[in-house]
Formats: C-alpha cells, structure tokens, sequence
C-alpha cells in the first residue's frame, strides 16, 4: 500500500471508524437506560453499508 | 439432564459428522464448490467465536455491560478497513505464497529469527487458549450430566488430532486450501450460532413470555438496564476495539481462514460485511440469555449461564444442542488453531532446527512432519489443561490471548505501511511488548502478582492500560530499533516487494540450463523432489528444458524459490535456491528488469505513468528506426531488438530478448558476437547465400548473399541505470542493394564510355567505308557483268551491312542519356535494327530472330530509347530460349496505340519469378551474369513513353511480353 495519499486515507478510516464505534455509542446509553435492541439497531446499518461498499469487488 | 452415556453417543456422533463433512469437501466436487463460495469462506470465519464467546461472553456482559459488544464491534470495525489492511495482506500472502503470520513476517524482515521469535510466542501464547476451551467443553458435561469428565478431554483431543492429520494436513505446499477443513469449519459456525440463537428464543419465549415480557422485566427491573449500561459509559472502549479488531486478523486460526485457505478476493470482500453480521447475531442472543438467568434466579458464574439456562429448560433437545454448540465452538478453534501453528512451527521451528531437508523423498517427510507436529499440539493443549487448575474467566484469558496477537500489530502495519522498518526493530519491539505483557498479564494467571502497573504509577481499566503500555512500547522500540539500526540491503528490497514498488532482481543466474537447474536442485531437495519441483516451475512460467536464455533461467529460478517457499516457508526456500542456484552478480540481467518494469506498469502509479509514457515514446521512436538497432548487456545478452532489427535477421523479439548475442540463430549469432568481440566500432561482412541459407526460416527464401554493415558504441557504464552495468549498442545495416547499385553505376559507367568509343571507332569507320561502299559500287556498274560484278555486288552489300551495323550501334550507344523530342518513329526500323544488333550477341546468333512489323506503324516516342527497349526484350528473350530456338516480334495498331509482342518458346517463369521480374535488381541468372536492371529499364522506358508492358508466360512453354505504346 505505497503513496502518502493511502496512508492518510487509511489513518483517517481508523480514525472514523474508532468514532463511529466509540463516541456515538458511548453517547447512546449516556442516560443510563435505553432500549436493550438499540446498539445492535445501530450495528446494523453499518454492516449494510459495508455490504453495499463490497457488492462489487471487481468493478471498483 | 443428560447421561453421560448420551452425551458420548452425540460426542461420537458429531465427530462423525465433522469426519463426514471433510472428507465430502475434500471429495466431492459440489461439496468442494460449497467450500469455495464466499460466504461459506466467511463463515468460517465465524471460528473467531470459540468457547470464549459461546459461554463467556454472557459472564463479559455481566460484568461489562455493552462493553462486551467492543469484541465483537472491534472485528467489524477491522473489517471496515478490509481494503486497506486485509487486502494487501492477502495479496501479498498469495503471491508469495506465505502460509502463516510466521512466514510474513519471516519473509519481509528476513530474519530466522523473527520467524522463530513469532512462532515460538503464538504457539506458547495459543496452548493456555486451546485448554480453555476444553476446559468450557468438561465443564459443560460436568453441568449437564452432573459428573466431572476429564476423560472426555482426552477423547476429543485424541479425536481432533486424527481429524486435523487427516483434513488438515493434506497438501504438502502449505499455502494449498483444504476444502474440507474449512467445509466443516464453517458447519460448526453454524452450529454454534443456531444453538445460542435456540436457546436464547427458548429464553425470551419462556422465561419473558415474548419481546413484550422482556420489556415489562426490564421495566421492573430498570437496574439490569443500568448495570449494561454504567460500564459502557465510564468504560473505556478504544483498546478493547483496537485489541479485537487487531484479533481479527492477527489470532492465527483467523489469519489460517482468511489467507492461507482464501478462497480468492471475492471471498475476501464477502468476509468485509458477512463476519460482522455473523457476530451480530451471535451477540444479539447475549442479553436475553443474560436477563433470563438473572430472571430465573440462576446460581454461580454468569459464564455458564447458557448451561444453566439448558438445565432450567428441562428439554433434553436444547441441552443437547448446547452442548453440540460448545463442542463445535471448542473443536472448531482447536483445529484451526492447530493447523495454523503446525504450519508455522514445521517452516520456523522443526525444518531449519533439523536441516534434513537433503535427503529422502521429501513431500512424504514435511506431509508427516506436519501431522505429527498437529497431533503434538493438540496433545500439548490437553497437558496445559491438565496443569491449568486456577480458574480464570473464560473472557478474561480470551482476552489476554488477544493482547498477545496485538504485539504482533506493529510489526505487520510495518509490512504493509513502512518500508524502513527493520528485523531488528520488529524483534526488540516484540521483544518488549511480550515481556510486558507476561509480566502484567500472564504472571497474574500462575498467581505471580508483580505489580508492575502499580510501580508505574499506572491506573484505570486493566485492559487498557495493559494494551497501551505494551503495544505502546511496543512500538516505540519497533520504530527507534528500525531508526538506529541501517537497514540491510536483503530487507530493503523484501520491503520493496511487499510495497509493490520492486524493480526486478537483476544478477544472472551461474547455470547454463534448465537440466543444470534441476541437478543443483536435486543436491539439496533430493532427485525426486527436485525433478518434479523443476517440471512444475518449467510448465508454470511456461518454458522447455532447451531454454538457455539467462534473463528466462532467472525467471525460472524464482519460480522455483516461490513454489518451495509454499513448502518449507520462505527463508528455507531461499537459502535452498540460493544454496543449489547461486546468483552471478557478474550478470546484471537489465532485460529482466526492463521486462519487470513493463510488466509492472499497470500497477505504477501517477509519477510512474508519466516516466511510462516517456519510455513508450523511446521504444516507439526505437521501433521506427529503419536501421537495426540491438542494445546489449553487460553480460552481452541481447536487452532492446527493434523491429528493423527483426525483419534484417528474421530474427523475432522475443527470441532475441534476454538471449546471449552468441547464442542467436545463425548466421547472426556468430557475426554479432564475432563482431562484439573484435571491439571495432564499424565493419563490414558479406554473408554469402550459403550461410543465409543456414539461418532462419523468413532469410532463407531466395537467399543471396547480402552485404551488411555493423557498427558499435560503448554504452557509459555509468550512466545505465545508475549501476554498473555497462553494455554496447549495435547498429545493423542491410547494404546489399546499396552495393547492387553502386556496382552498376560503375558498370553503366563502363558501358557508357565503351559506347562513346564504339561511337568514336564507329565514326572512324564509316568514312572509309563510304568510300570502300562508293569506290565498290562505281566499279560493280563498270564491271556489270560476269564474275567479278557479283563478287563486287558481294563487297557492296557487305559494306551496307557493315554500314547498318555501325548506325545500329552509334545510336544505341547515344541511347540511356535524358530522353528525346517525342517524335513519330517507324517501328518497323526501331525492331529491324534491335535485331541486328541482337544478332551481334554470342546468344543471338545461335538463334533465328523473325520480325513481322507493318512499315507504315508508327509509335510515338523517342526511336534510340525504344531501340534500348527491344534490345533488352530481345536479349532476354535470347538467355531463355535454347540454341536452334525462334524468337518473333510482331508489332500490330490497337486502337490509338501500337502493341509490340516479343515472343519466344524457351523456359519461362514460374509465377513467383514473373512476378518480381520488372523488379530492379531481381535476377535469375548466376552472380556476376545478370544485373537485374533489364527488364526494370524497360519498364521504366515504357512508363516514360505513357506505354504499358504485360508478361505472359509460363514454365517450359516461353514467354511473351507485350509492349504497347501510344501512336502519333
């Protein structure tokens, strides 16, 4: 994976992905109660978008 | 409650399946199909979920709240970055045909003893693992029959053992898919997730009395929501994230299943959304389970609540299936885990300890040394189970494991994003992060307490203060290490290949054949191994034993240190290539590493198209050069052959290419190299027609001799590639037609002055024979009659035919110069005097020649030029016929123009002649007789009259060439 550019992208993925784990869903039970289903509601859309990102590994 | 006789019968019975399952995948070509569809690949996967997450991870929820969902969010956020980590990782672990981390690592920092470190630390780290999970496995039939079976430890090690020998260890190359493995791998996926998924509905259902139930529960019990919810919030997530998205990849059953066994990149991208939705539904199952046992008042560990739930539920059905599920999910990491060590410590451990790589038949020995090595490390978890009495969370060891796989992190991103990374760096960082990580985790386990973070003054969540110190160290001395130390050149240029910028190696290899290849080869791999290693590199890279081209050897011989890099790991294959194979660094190879460069292309990237693009125009601007041009290497093999090159020698590209300038066909290979020998900068060499004969197919046709002109320069080692490769440029002329027309310029010029001398004797002549004719004649009136008036009548028409004769040839020998005044000219005269003086040759007298030419046609024209024309006609006419042959010119009005028929019954052409006959220079006739002007004059003539000239002919029955020309 040479180039700056990939390195920066794949950093800033980290990055991302560590908040889109991490804060929202910290920030989700941050009232101590909620629906028991909701993080894995949260979970996933994220694993459809990832579905959708891969549909077509060759075309990308 | 289940009998222990019950449960043995489903134990026997579900290891039969698995048996079943493999042998169908490794068999069975639709079973086979199954195993490579990607979401089978991804389910398998799916071994990521041991016992740890089948029973432990309720025991985690309990104590962790949602934290527990960061083991799971970790791996789909590794997933998530699929294309920038995973990918190239499996590109690089399928192109270099690595079968294990080990081998990686190995391979990039070419070091033995990375490999030893790497898989000395999984294997140790992985044992503790693999008792866990038949510890969970005993401790499950223990709850559900009631009796403690240590027993059954024993029969399902001894079990997996034959089963990994059997479907584990099929394939001698190491980075080969065992379709069946995997097949049942994912199988047990399945089985584990459908049982917690059956019990935690059965929980739901009955304990809750459905969703509705659930929530009026957690209504009344709004405590059970906060107790999830409080460590979530005060928590920290991000190492428990990065420690398992790390684990995703790194645990070596995950990296065995996602790279060594891939079942290609469409799998690969699968995996990127259907592993995380596997552990989706894993997970989702954890809460209800958890709130029903605290519903149901259960007693003891949260660990095993599922067991307990399984007992509450009085089914035999659903404790059955629990059971199967912690068996799939303890078998299923076992033999993966298994498998993918065996492979690591044959290539680190076992083959470079023992060397015996030299003798016997080699497939048969590494295929049982593998099975054997399975057999030991299943054996040896069981012995760690025996000795591992302290009891541990299931989640908690689980956990340090993957603390263990995250010192490897480092070392790996190093691969894939920093090419100045060193062995010695990755070694001391893992060096210091495993030291760490046994003191402040492993230690604690064996009850040795050395409060290693209390001395630092380090506090908080145990994991992530673990997690970052060592993985922080870690790295700090992976990246000061790699700093201080330079870098070896060997490691520099693995470096390279792993980032996908390499320029080929270029050294020649010191062996002469493909048969020399395999003799060397056979010194360290056995005469058998080697024999079929060669054949099997020889088809791939698509060669023939005669190859003796050096750039095509070095091709095959890193194909060879590829396919054995696949069976011994990447280090032995290369110090047994390098051992059998020694690079010459005499030879640098620069056709192998412009080949390189163009095979490469595609994958430059901006600025490399552009130095692209410029190379294309040089080749272009190589490729169009009318000369021949041939650049050689140092080691003077042929590096550029252009196409002017190729159709002077009839010589292909890809022939030449990379082949050492002597060993080209004939007769080129022995004049270029005689001449590159020499040293001269310029010469000069006639290949006479029997050496052309010799050479390829495309010279052979019609080979005449040829003259060709060779010339040379020095290329400035200096300045080649920035190495010391030097080399020298051919230049290569064909300058046969060339000579062809300078000698008959010489010829004409020869002609020419001996028609001004004809011309001058002829003048000379005529003024005393106009007298002889005059003084003959006035006495031939005199004496009218009787003898001496005939004899007088003889002399005067002598004299007339001498005087038509010295005409004749005054005006052919003022023909050739710029052309005349077109004027009409009596044909009939034109064809009368070409006669004569055709008569004049030593061919034309042996022959009758016939003219049948009205007087009154007129041509239009310049009459010497056309004399020229006939006399040409008529000459060749005389060459073709045989001696006693006729030759007639009949001349006829077509129309506006006049056709002149030369005919004559002697051998004629056959088409292919007939065909290039009005070509200049084209000849049939012997070297020295003919110059192949003839008929190209004549034609030229005729095209300046505005005429045209047809042939006829055909082989044995003569030839008629018909010549019309426009009339006044």
């Amino acid at each position: 994976m040479p180039g700056l550019r990939s390195r920066a992208a794949a950093v800033a993925l980290v990055a991302l992905v560590v908040m889109l784990f991490a804060t929202p869903l910290r920030g989700l039970w941050a009232r101590d109660a909620g629906p028991w289903w909701l993080p894995f509601a949260v979970w996933a859309p994220i694993i459809g978008a990832m579905a959708w990102l891969v549909r077509e590994p060759d075309a990308r | 409650m289940l009998s222990p006789a019950a449960l043995l019968v489903l134990t026997l019975g579900y290891l039969g399946t698995l048996f079943l399952v493999a042998r169908l995948g490794d068999r069975w070509a639709p079973a086979r199909a199954l195993s490579r569809r990607p979401l089978v690949a991804a389910l398998a996967l799916g071994v990521y979920a041991t016992s740890w997450s089948y029973f432990g991870s309720v025991g985690f929820a309990a104590r962790e709240g949602w934290r527990y969902l960061a083991i799971y969010l970790g791996v789909t956020a590794s997933c998530a970055l699929l294309p920038l980590v995973w990918a190239p990782l499996h590109r690089l672990v399928r192109a270099r045909q690595l079968a294990s981390l080990a081998d990686l690592l190995a391979y990039r920092y070419q070091s033995r003893g990375l490999g030893v470190a790497v898989a000395a630390f999984l294997l140790l780290g992985s044992l503790p693992y693999q008792a866990l999970q038949l510890r969970a496995l005993v401790v499950s039939v223990a709850g559900l029959t009631g009796e403690a079976s240590v027993e059954l430890g024993l029969l399902i090690s001894v079990a997996l053992a034959g089963f990994g020998m059997l479907y584990g260890a099929r394939h001698v190359s190491l980075s080969e898919r065992h379709d069946g493995l995997v097949l049942a791998v994912a199988l047990e996926s399945v089985i584990k997730v459908v049982a917690l998924l059956a019990i935690a509905i059965w929980a739901l259902v009955s304990v809750f009395g459905g969703a509705g139930g659930l929530g009026r529960w957690l209504a009344h019990n709004p405590g059970e929501l906060r107790a999830m919810a409080a460590p979530a919030r005060d928590g920290d997530w991000v190492a428990l994230l990065a420690l398992s998205a790390g684990a995703g990849f790194l645990l070596p059953r995950q990296w065995h299943l996602a790279f060594t066994e891939s079942a290609g990149p469409r799998a690969l991208a699968a995996t990127g959304w259907a592993l995380p939705a596997y552990l989706l539904v894993l997970t989702a199952a954890v809460p209800p389970i958890l709130w029903a046992g605290r519903a149901l008042g259960l007693s003891g560990d949260a660990d095993f609540y599922v067991l307990g739930l399984a007992l509450a539920s009085g089914s035999s059905l659903l404790s059955a299936l629990v059971f199967l599920g912690a068996l799939s999910a303890a078998t299923a990491m076992i033999l993966v885990t298994t498998v993918a060590l065996a492979a690591m410590a044959q290539n680190h451990l076992v083959v470079p300890a023992l060397g015996w790589a030299r003798r016997g038949d080699l497939y048969r020995r590494l295929l049982w040394l593998r099975r054997a090595l399975i057999a030991l490390i299943i054996l040896g978890g069981y012995a760690v189970y025996l000795g591992l009495r302290r009891r541990t969370g299931l989640a908690d060891l689980g956990l340090v494991s993957f603390v263990a796989v995250a010192q490897l992190g480092p070392a790996v991103l190093g691969v894939l994003f920093w090419p100045r990374a060193t062995a010695w760096g990755a070694l001391a960082g893992l060096c210091a992060g495993a030291a760490l990580w046994s003191l402040t985790l492993v230690a604690p386990l064996f009850g040795l307490e050395a409060d290693v973070l209390g001395a630092l003054g380090l506090a908080g969540d145990l994991w992530t203060v673990t997690t970052t110190l060592s993985v922080g160290v870690n790295a700090l001395v992976f990246v000061g290490v790699s700093l201080l130390r330079p870098q070896r050149a060997v490691e520099a240029e693995a470096a390279a290949t792993c980032a996908r910028r390499m320029v080929g190696e270029g050294a020649g290899v010191a062996t002469r054949s493909p048969e020399e290849l395999g003799q060397r080869l056979a010194g360290v791999l056995g005469a058998e191994a080697a024999e079929l290693e060669l054949a099997r590199a020889l088809a791939e890279v698509g060669l023939t034993r005669g190859e003796r081209r050096p750039a095509e050897l070095r091709r095959l011989r890193d194909r060879l240190e590829h396919n054995l890099s696949g069976l011994l790991g990447p280090l032995p294959a290369r110090a047994a290539v390098d051992d059998a194979l020694p690079l010459d660094p005499n030879q640098e190879l620069v056709s192998a590493q412009l080949r390189f460069v163009a095979e490469h292309r595609a994958a430059a990237e901006a600025p490399a198209r552009e130095l692209d693009a410029a190379r294309r125009y040089l080749v272009r601007v190589l490729g169009d050069l009318p000369v021949g041009v041939a650049t050689l290497g140092s080691a003077s093999e042929v590096v550029v052959w252009n196409p002017a090159m190729s159709a002077i020698t009839g010589v292909a590209a890809e022939t030449a290419v990379g082949a050492p300038v002597s060993a080209l066909p004939a007769p080129w290979g022995e004049v270029l190299a005689a001449f590159v020998a020499q040293g001269a900068a310029r010469q000069e060499v006639v290949l006479s027609a029997s050496r052309l004969a010799a050479g390829p197919p495309s010279t052979r046709a019609g080979a005449r001799a040829r003259t060709i002109s060779l010339g040379r320069s020095e290329l400035d080692p200096g300045a080649l590639l920035g190495q010391g490769a030097g080399g020298s440029v051919l230049l290569v002329e064909d300058r046969t037609e060339q000579r062809a027309l300078e000698a008959q310029v010489v010829h004409q010029d020869r002609l020419a002055s001996i028609g001004r001398l004809a011309a001058g004797v002829a003048h000379e002549i005529g003024n005393p024979l106009t007298g002889i004719k005059l003084v003959a004649d006035n006495l031939r009136r005199e004496l009218a009659d009787g003898e001496v008036g005939e004899r007088l009548e003889t002399i005067v028409s002598a004299t007339g035919r001498i005087d038509r004769i010295v005409r004749a040839l005054v005006g052919y020998a003022h023909a050739g110069g710029a052309s005349g005044e077109r004027v009409p000219v009596s044909l009939s005269a034109v064809v009368s005097d070409a006669i004569t003086l055709t008569r004049l040759t030593r061919a034309g007298k042996a022959l009758t020649l016939t003219a049948e030419v009205s007087p009154e046609l007129r041509a239009l024209g310049d009459a010497q030029r056309l004399e020229q024309v006939l006399v040409n006609l008529l000459a060749n006419a005389c060459d073709a016929s045989s001696p006693g042959g006729q030759v007639e010119v009949t001349a006829q009005a077509r129309g506006q123009l006049v056709e002149v028929c030369v005919r004559d019954h002697g051998s004629g052409m056959p088409p292919e002649v007939a065909a290039r006959a009005l070509e200049p220079f084209f000849t049939t006739k012997p070297p020295g007789e003919g110059t192949g002007l003839g008929l190209a004059l004549v034609y030229s003539i005729v095209v300046e009259h505005g005429g045209t000239i047809a042939l006829e002919t055909e082989p044995g029955a003569g030839t008629v060439v018909r010549v019309t020309l426009p009339t006044p």
